[in-house]
């Protein structure tokens, strides 16, 4: 088994786990079917072909920057301008910067991380407006996916590390299920067909297991306790 | 001379009106002591409020024991939540060369050298500023404040707030006028050079605004901070 391991920045990105009509929603951390989507269009599927074999891949993120929530009131007309389209209220995430891993087998996953590094179509990042920064594979390991999570260093660019003032920073983690019957929330993102005319999703179980834990180098949360020197309050 | 740590329960409305006006922070912490022997001033009380995550505490440094009751019915806690020490036995301790950790909430100012406004008090505004400003008194009070260590710069301002509320000046027939105070937290290690000056520091405090929060310097053990 290896790991590919991901990261998924740019200035917007969206993740949507449910969306009816006009109101078309981010979840705060990739969904499976994104991620997979992504995969599948470096490795230059067609929406029309299966990917069954990608559902099998156990999946996992990590919240590196959370990002802002970010609501677009789009307004669009027709080419020759007569027809209005319909309005919508479309969600992004904005700034955010997130780890992600998928887990398989060994030739999978370097099948997957070279056409990562060599796409047939171009990526994005949930939606097709949401260009990818920066480099997308932090590339292949042989371990764990639980142990992938965190290894890998703290992606958040500096700014957002200035701003924390703890010296230690929590990253949650959302990943599969790796045990039958292990708790957690029911989300709607395995892709069973990607076709425009059958799309369909299936359930998984996303587990939110302890937060990851990274120093932070520019945290100046200092305790002082001027009492400790009396006999302590 | 006394230390008081007061835990303030911000969920309460007092406590919230106080921390919005330093002013009748003020006054809440003045009247926790009994007025002076007639003919004499009010001895100097220094007061600061440290904010962490979760917790809002004050801190006052006061030359009378100050009971707390009625502050405690305002802005505390159902239990009693304040604690007074005796700040004489640290006094004795100090000794030139030694290494303390230091906070201090200050006012920094600079009388403007304009013709047009001539002697006119401004806040600094850079953090760059605000430092020097520290430095630049941090000799006559007796300490020197280390600049650097392993880890990186040692002194440093780790909050600033520019505050603006309403204040009655009997001066003036007790009309309201507006006051706007910049307020800085300075975190830093500091070496002792003058036991009697820096006594004097830690009593008397530093700086303006001492009415409203600023001033008051507090030391703690240096342990594990670099020396």
């Amino acid at each position: 088994m290896a790991v590919l391991k991901l990261r998924l920045a740019g200035p917007l990105q969206a993740w949507g786990g449910s969306s009816r009509f006009v109101n078309r929603h981010t979840r705060e951390e990739p969904t499976k079917s994104g991620v997979l989507g992504l995969l599948a269009a470096a490795q230059g599927r067609r929406r029309s072909e299966p990917v069954e074999d990608l559902v099998g891949l156990k999946f996992g993120v990590r919240v590196d920057q959370p990002g802002r929530l970010l609501r677009d009131f789009q307004v669009a007309r027709s080419l020759d301008g007569r027809e209005s389209m319909p309005l919508s209220y479309r969600y992004y995430l904005s700034d955010a910067v997130f780890l992600a891993v998928v887990e398989g087998p060994d030739a999978v996953i370097e099948g997957l991380n070279d056409s990562v590094l060599d796409p047939v179509y171009p990526l994005y990042l949930g939606r097709r407006s949401c260009v990818p920064a920066g480099r997308i594979s932090l590339g292949v390991e042989g371990v764990s996916l639980d142990t992938a999570l965190r290894m890998e260093p703290w992606q958040a660019a500096v700014w957002h590390q200035k701003k924390q003032a703890a010296r230690t920073v929590s990253l949650e983690i959302f990943r599969d299920a790796l045990e039958p019957g292990e708790a957690g929330e029911t989300v709607r993102d395995v892709p069973l067909d990607f076709s425009p005319e059958n799309r369909s999703y299936t359930w998984r179980t996303v587990v939110r297991p302890k937060p990851h834990e990274v120093p932070n180098p520019f945290g100046k949360e200092q305790s002082h306790d001027p009492m400790a020197e009396l006999g302590g309050s | 001379m006394f230390l008081t740590k007061f835990e303030i329960n911000t969920a309460r409305r007092g406590a919230r009106f106080l921390l919005g006006n330093p002013q009748a922070m003020h006054a809440a912490v003045l009247s926790s002591f009994p007025p002076p022997p007639l003919g004499q001033e009010n001895p100097r009380v220094l007061w600061r409020v440290d904010r962490a995550e979760h917790r809002v505490s004050l801190y006052v440094v006061s030359p009378a024991e100050p009971d707390m009751s009625a502050l405690n019915e305002q802005a505390g806690w159902a239990t009693n939540t304040w604690a007074t020490r005796e700040y004489e036995p640290l006094l004795r301790r100090l000794e030139e060369g030694q290494l303390w950790s230091f906070r201090l909430h200050a006012n920094p100012t600079k009388q403007s050298m304009d013709p047009a406004t001539k002697g006119k008090r401004f806040a600094h505004v850079t953090p760059k500023q605000q430092m020097q400003w520290l430095l630049d008194r941090a000799e006559r009070r007796g300490f020197h404040v280390e600049m650097s260590g392993d880890a990186g710069p040692v002194l440093e301002v780790s909050s600033r707030t520019k505050d603006s509320f309403g204040r009655r000046d009997p001066n003036q027939e007790g009309r309201e006028s507006a006051v706007t105070l910049v307020r800085v937290q300075f975190d830093g290690l500091l070496r002792v050079t003058d036991v009697g000056r820096f006594r004097e520091t830690l009593v008397q405090g530093v700086g303006r605004g001492k009415a409203y929060g600023c001033g008051l310097m507090t030391i703690a053990s240096a342990d594990g901070r670099p020396s």
